[in-house]
């Protein structure tokens, strides 16, 4: 069944911005609520989203959200502060970079952990400025070739 | 994609890649990379028809301004 523009797009939004109110993604049911449609609808389309928004991934063989880039919806080692609360999940080290978009004019911190030794790393960024980088001389590393194929996205 | 103490760092993980070394990046670089004009439309009631196709195109121009227009770091569309 064709899924229109529009009701992607407005799924998109319900989704995001739950996801920044709360740092959790609402469930299908809720979808189909907030659209004023009928719950397998609100299934069917979350399905839909979810294939367009490519980053984006679904529990494996279930109906729950599981990544939404730039958060996710499982606890992931990159733990982000707004305002002193830490709410959110980001999908990756990458995407964490991402999140400070979502929050104009505030201060998001992200707290992780080196995959190496276990000793933590500290950003803090405003509009996309990095204001603090704990150790400076943090980096980022692609482990493998960049790829758009769901099965390997977790894992790159 | 993950963030590290240093590039050493990455070297000595148990899992790091021994052919990912074009894959180190450095904090501002990432920032650029994570940072062009469709990440910042997010809330927009139109994000996913109007500004998510547009992604790809702005990645590869970042990457090429950082001399990183590389198959590693282009992937498939």
């Amino acid at each position: 069944m064709m899924t229109d523009t529009d009701s992607l797009d407005r799924i998109f939004q319900v989704i995001m911005r739950r996801l920044v109110e709360t740092g959790q993604a609402p469930h299908y049911t809720e979808l189909a609520r907030g659209l004023g449609r009928e719950v397998e609808e609100g299934r069917r389309l979350l399905h839909a989203v979810i294939e367009a928004f490519v980053p984006s991934w679904l529990f494996p063989d279930t109906d729950y959200i599981a990544s939404f880039p730039p958060f996710n919806n499982l606890p992931t080692q990159h733990r982000i502060s707004v305002d002193g609360q830490q709410r959110w999940f980001a999908q990756c080290g990458f995407e964490s970079l991402a999140v400070t978009w979502l929050f104009a004019g505030r201060v998001v911190r992200i707290e992780a952990p080196c995959l190496d030794c276990g000793d933590p790393i500290r950003l803090e960024m405003q509009d996309g400025r990095l204001l603090r980088v704990e150790p400076a001389e943090t980096v980022g590393h692609l482990n493998h070739p960049w790829t758009v194929a769901k099965a390997q996205l977790p894992f790159i | 994609m993950n963030l590290f103490r240093s590039e050493e760092h990455v070297r000595r993980w148990a899992l790091f890649n021994p052919r990912s070394g074009e894959g180190l990046i450095a904090l501002a670089d990432l920032a650029a990379l994570f940072g062009t004009p469709s990440r910042r439309h997010l809330l927009d009631h139109n994000y996913l028809s109007f500004w998510y196709p547009k992604r790809y195109e702005e990645r590869r121009q970042v990457l090429e301004r950082l001399g990183r227009a590389t198959p590693f770091w282009l992937g498939e569309n």
